[in-house]
């Protein structure tokens, strides 16, 4: 009984919000409930540096054992791996390393009060050719251990330490002075020609 | 007065016992069915009598047989489920008095003759399929000392997280499942019955529900539930070796061959939540389409679901979380008949409905066929969210018997 009780106050309050914020009956009765508010890849956005995880932020609770996400890969290939971890109102998914080229999220997750959500969004990533991964290389990812990596701190060579970081360190600067170079190299083949 | 009705279900049982006892319930049902059918285009209206120009209220189910009727009869659109207690002091010598006494009374009141000591003889004459089926709970055989004649999967259910059951409406050590095709003879049988197990027993719960009223819908059909939903697509079917291999009991001693087990568990339905969900959302966790039944990835109700189908997103087509996902099984050995009414008591002040099923399956072996299924549902069926387990019980269903035996005398003998 209590369960219920609770449940019924959250949906009358979700409702009293919905009332109160109007338009949102057009939009059905699931705008009342947990929705995607951000993401790391962003939608729509580049990653230049590798990734070991892509993270889902929602409006509200989210239920970790009901979700399913698919990241599907520029080849049509599946790139999430494992369960994804939910903690809170983030659902953080592994994913096996990737390719430059374009990649699509698709996640199905069911919040608190057990409504389904879905939706997909895409990003890219544009890797310096010295960090692509190699083609064969399936299982060299960083295991998706530790707790959670924040994404702002996960800039290159973040989180680990010792040689590897000076090795990554060099691999991202050398890789950025090539990127750089070839945009450089675009614009000057783009000026010359058309004028 | 009596015997204008009596004439109808003699003939009718005339025509069974010319060939069709013994081959089994389905077989049995079928012939009725059609002797009824036959029946209400030549019967006459006639205004003098009130039983002309229907035979759905002198239609007969055969109560004998190897195998007890009730579970593979086309379900009737009312039932109760009458569980009880046993007194303290009823050993096997009671209980075999009380199950020739109850045996006796089904086998008048399931073809429309009222029991010995029935006061009120006019309500047997209408006997509009009444079935009467007996199940034993594990306290049944302790109290008979034939605790080693109990089928093992006969006990109290592990617990699940999703339950919050209530002893109001759980547990039983015998069980009288009556289901008759109109309310009234329901009524009546089970105060007749429980008029009889009085000294022995003390009512421990009953469950009134209902289906759709015969000849609402065509029978054969799959029926809507409280919620909306088609509800027993994949059962299957009565006659078919798949519905053999799954409910009865195909060997063993002659208290365990011919009968079943059934899993009777109260789900509430909390309609109130329920109802906040859009359409598609419902869609997305039953797995299938409201109003054709057809699975995600189909077109009608018995095509069969492809849990490889992707949507365009990449998504399976069939959530994880769905029910039918969950409840999925191919293996025949596995499946489960269901065979559920749905309840629903007065709401509360405020309006909200306390409704549910009465969720009855059937299997061979409860181990073997309903726990994993029921482990699969509750670790992640969606549909969890908007139906509540609050009562569960047990019971075998002991073999059928023929003229002059009763129900039980294998187990109890």
């Amino acid at each position: 009984m209590r369960r219920i009780g609770a449940r019924l106050a959250r949906l009358t309050v979700l409702a009293v919000t919905a009332v109160a914020a109007g338009g949102l009956f057009t939009t059905g009765p699931a705008a009342a409930h947990a929705r995607l508010v951000g993401s790391d890849p962003q939608a729509d956005s580049t990653v230049t540096t590798p990734l070991d995880e892509i993270t889902l932020t929602f409006s509200e609770l989210i239920r970790g054992a009901l979700s399913t996400v698919v990241v599907t890969g520029p080849d049509g290939v599946r790139h999430g791996t494992g369960e994804p971890r939910v903690v809170d109102r983030r659902l953080h998914l592994p994913v096996d390393p990737m390719r430059s080229g374009s990649y699509r999220v698709a996640y199905r997750v069911v919040s608190a009060d057990g409504h389904p959500i879905e939706g997909q969004f895409r990003f890219a990533v544009a890797l310096p050719p010295a960090l692509e991964p190699h083609p064969v290389s399936t299982t060299g990812a960083a295991p998706p251990d530790g707790p959670e990596t924040s994404p702002v701190a996960s800039a290159p060579g973040g989180d680990s330490s010792g040689v590897g970081v000076w090795w990554v360190g060099a691999v991202v600067v050398a890789g950025a002075a090539l990127v750089t170079a070839g945009i450089i190299a675009v614009r000057r083949a783009r000026r010359t020609p058309r004028r | 007065m009596t015997d204008r009705p009596q004439t109808r279900p003699l003939s009718r049982r005339r025509l069974l016992a010319g060939g069709a006892l013994g081959v089994g319930g389905a077989v049995v049902t079928a012939a009725g069915v059609t002797a009824a059918i036959a029946g209400r285009q030549t019967a006459a209206p006639s205004t003098a009598d009130p039983l002309a120009g229907t035979t759905i209220g002198t239609d007969v189910e055969p109560f004998h047989g190897p195998r007890q009727a009730g579970v593979a009869t086309e379900p009737q659109a009312h039932a109760a489920f009458v569980a009880f207690t046993l007194r303290p002091g009823t050993d096997r010598a009671a209980l075999v008095r009380l199950m020739r006494l109850l045996t006796d009374d089904a086998a008048r009141l399931t073809q429309g003759r009222a029991p010995l000591a029935d006061t009120e003889p006019e309500l047997a004459v209408l006997p509009a399929r009444l079935t009467i089926t007996f199940g034993f709970g594990p306290g049944l055989y302790a109290a008979a000392g034939r605790d080693d004649r109990r089928p093992p999967s006969v006990a109290e259910l592990p617990p699940f997280d999703i339950d919050r059951l209530e002893p109001a409406w759980s547990g039983g050590d015998l069980l009288l499942q009556i289901c008759a095709d109109d309310p009234l003879t329901v009524t009546h049988a089970q105060r007749i019955l429980i008029k009889d197990s009085r000294p022995f027993a003390t009512v421990r719960w009953v469950q009134r529900g209902f289906r759709r009223s015969r000849g609402a819908q065509a029978s054969g059909h799959t029926q809507r539930n409280i919620m909306g939903q088609l509800d027993g697509t994949a059962n299957p079917r009565p006659g078919t070796s798949a519905f053999e291999r799954s409910v009865w009991i195909n060997d063993g001693p002659d208290w365990l061959r011919n009968g079943t087990t059934l899993v009777l568990r109260r789900i509430r339905v909390e309609l109130e939540t329920w109802d906040m969900l859009g359409r598609a959302d419902k869609e997305l966790v039953i797995g299938r389409r409201l109003d054709t039944g057809a699975p995600l990835t189909g077109q009608h109700e018995h095509d069969e679901p492809d849990f490889s189908a992707l949507n365009e997103a990449g998504l399976p087509v069939m959530p994880d979380f769905a029910h039918v996902t969950r409840a999925r099984v191919t293996d025949d050995r596995l499946r489960i008949f269901r065979r559920s009414y749905n309840y629903d008591e007065p709401p509360d002040a405020d309006g909200r409905a306390d409704c549910g099923l009465i969720f009855a399956a059937y299997q061979a072996d409860v181990d073997r066929q309903f726990l994993p299924i029921q482990r699969r549902l509750a670790e992640r069926d969606l549909l969890n969210e908007w139906t509540t387990p609050i009562g569960s019980a047990v019971f075998a269903i002991p073999p059928g018997c023929e003229p002059g035996g009763w129900i039980g005398e294998p187990v109890l003998g």
